[in-house]
């Protein structure tokens, strides 16, 4: 599944907006109801909805409660004192920060903050999973738990990982007698892992 | 089942099938009430001015779910493709939610003609070695692949991983582990793939 | 392949007609030497027939002539074959018209994108009716769905 696929799945989610029209029907949408319009009065709408009228100019997003620099720091401060992942606010986080700081910057409050604290985020999450990527290759584990890892996150380690597991299990299957070249082979990987990070 | 539940089903049956190495039971009944329910909204969209709102919406929620239900089929005939000689030989045993009937015959078309293609290149060799062995150009899913999955419930029994290996799943949960763990779970939807 | 073939057959022959004592070892060297090349041709064929079968996707079930060109004659009818059975599918899923499933290949955007032009195509209908005229650097506002065939081919490319 690529980073497009699963912006996807992250358009599904719903978001708050204040409409600039009013429009009294009811639109009833396969994923669920949309409507109706009261200009002013804020209702709840999937992302990508909300992606469209908003570039029509015809409403103004809320950012979710957790958009917010403060509480942002504060997630990052939890991830740095957690050995595991702490839990996201969304599942789609990073995905829904992107899309609607790319169509709505100008609605958000803070929006570069945002934008930098949400990076900050995810670049310690992802230096923490490949961390731990790394260790469990050399424990020569055959499964991890990986709560709270977001599926962007999972997409992005998931080439590294599961090439080597998938390396490591194919080679022990092959003969017990070549622990000492899987050894040459987490020497290597080293390498490979420290070029690629 | 309402049609938002069939589309979160369909959503959720696209994205595992995406992310699992083999190919997994079929959902045509999901599929089929899902592009009724798109060829109605067709028809109904079509009666409203193409500037009206609820049209402009209306539209954009087709063309995802067009998408949803062709990525999914897409990805489905691919594997089919690839995996064409072992799925003729295992499709029997499986039973037969494996493949809708349409693709059951597709897959009988595609690999008769693959086989007969290359076929015709054998006749040029030797009569010696030019038999063709079916086993020999067998691809097959590779299950020991690791995949990351969430488990939807709480699995009863401790699930081994290799030879002394176990691991508990509790709902909500996730973990990385090789696909044949798994396997079961994924097909009867108790886990999703991430 | 013809080459091949009769490097085989001397192959073959020339184990036939032994002098040296070790008939059996010069026979299964021989014999594994041929399954091997068989083996490579078989995967050389197979590799073909599997980039094809993404030419089906991009290009739709008319090869382009510098493509076909380089095809033998077994591929083209394979080609054709694959085409015919893909299409006997889509036929028959999703309703009367059936589905086009080689259509939206990645998620769907904004439902319109800007296109320009890079041939002179001529006209071409839209869903809705409209018909409008595509020639070399004109601009169109169209719908993705519609487009995307024709960017894979070359003719329009998108406008960012």
């Amino acid at each position: 599944m690529d980073p497009d696929e699963i912006e996807f799945l992250a358009e599904q989610e719903w978001v708050t907006v204040v409409p600039k029209f009013s429009d009294p029907r009811v639109v009833h949408l396969i994923c669920g109801e949309v409507g109706p319009f009261r200009a002013g009065l804020p209702l709840s709408v999937p992302i990508w909805v909300a992606l469209d009228l908003r570039r029509r100019h015809k409403c103004k997003v809320i950012p979710p409660d957790w958009m917010d620099v403060e509480i942002l720091e504060g997630l990052l401060e939890a991830e740095k004192n957690s050995t595991y992942f702490t839990k996201m606010p969304s599942e789609h986080y990073m995905g829904i920060v992107h899309l609607l700081l790319g169509v709505a910057a100008e609605d958000i409050k803070d929006a570069n903050l945002i934008r930098t604290a949400v990076k900050d985020l995810w670049d310690l999450r992802v230096a923490k999973a490949r961390t731990s990527a790394d260790n469990f290759i050399r424990r020569g584990g055959r499964f991890a738990g990986v709560n709270h890892m977001t599926r962007l996150e999972i997409a992005t380690l998931r080439p590294l990982l599961t090439d080597a597991l998938d390396t490591i299990h194919f080679l022990g299957s092959v003969s017990a007698g070549t622990l000492s070249f899987l050894k040459f082979l987490f020497i290597k990987m080293d390498i490979c892992l420290s070029v690629y990070l | 089942m309402t049609a938002q539940m069939v589309l979160a089903e369909l959503q959720e049956a696209w994205a595992n099938e995406r992310l699992a190495p083999e190919l997994l039971p079929h959902k045509s009944e999901l599929v089929e009430v899902m592009m009724e329910q798109v060829e109605q909204m067709e028809a109904n969209v079509k009666q409203l001015a193409t500037t009206d709102l609820r049209s402009i919406v209306h539209r954009q929620e087709l063309e995802r779910i067009r998408y949803l239900v062709r990525s999914y089929l897409r990805t489905r005939l691919s594997k089919i493709e690839q995996h064409c000689l072992h799925l003729v030989r295992s499709a029997g045993s499986a039973g037969g939610d494996l493949l809708s009937p349409q693709e059951a015959v597709y897959l009988r078309e595609y690999t008769a003609n693959a086989v007969s293609h290359l076929k015709v290149l054998l006749d040029n060799l030797p009569r010696q070695i030019a038999n063709f062995n079916v086993q020999e150009m067998e691809s097959e899913p590779e299950l020991e692949t690791h995949v990351f999955v969430r488990s939807k419930v709480d699995v009863q029994e401790a699930l081994m991983v290799g030879q002394d290996d176990e691991v508990n799943i509790q709902e909500g949960s996730q973990f990385v582990l090789p696909y044949s763990v798994v396997q079961q779970l994924v097909r009867s939807s108790k886990v999703i793939l991430l | 392949m013809r080459e091949m073939s009769q490097f085989i057959e001397e192959a073959m022959s020339s184990t036939y007609h032994p002098v040296t004592n070790n008939f059996m070892m010069g026979v299964r060297c021989r014999q594994a030497a041929l399954e091997r090349n068989k083996r490579c041709l078989l995967a050389y064929q197979w590799n073909r027939m599997e980039r094809l079968r993404k030419m089906r996707w991009e290009f739709g079930s008319i090869l382009p002539p510098d493509i076909k060109s380089n095809l033998s004659d077994a591929e083209v009818g394979w080609f054709n074959k694959y085409s015919k059975c893909l299409a006997t599918y889509m036929k028959s899923i999703g309703g009367q018209n059936g589905l086009n499933i080689t259509q939206d290949m990645k998620p769907p955007k904004d439902l319109y994108i800007e296109v320009r032009c890079l041939t002179d195509y001529g006209k071409l209908e839209l869903e809705d009716g409209e018909v409008i005229v595509l020639y070399k650097n004109s601009q169109h506002l169209m719908p993705r769905s519609h487009c995307e065939h024709l960017i894979r081919q070359g003719i329009l490319e998108q406008v960012d």
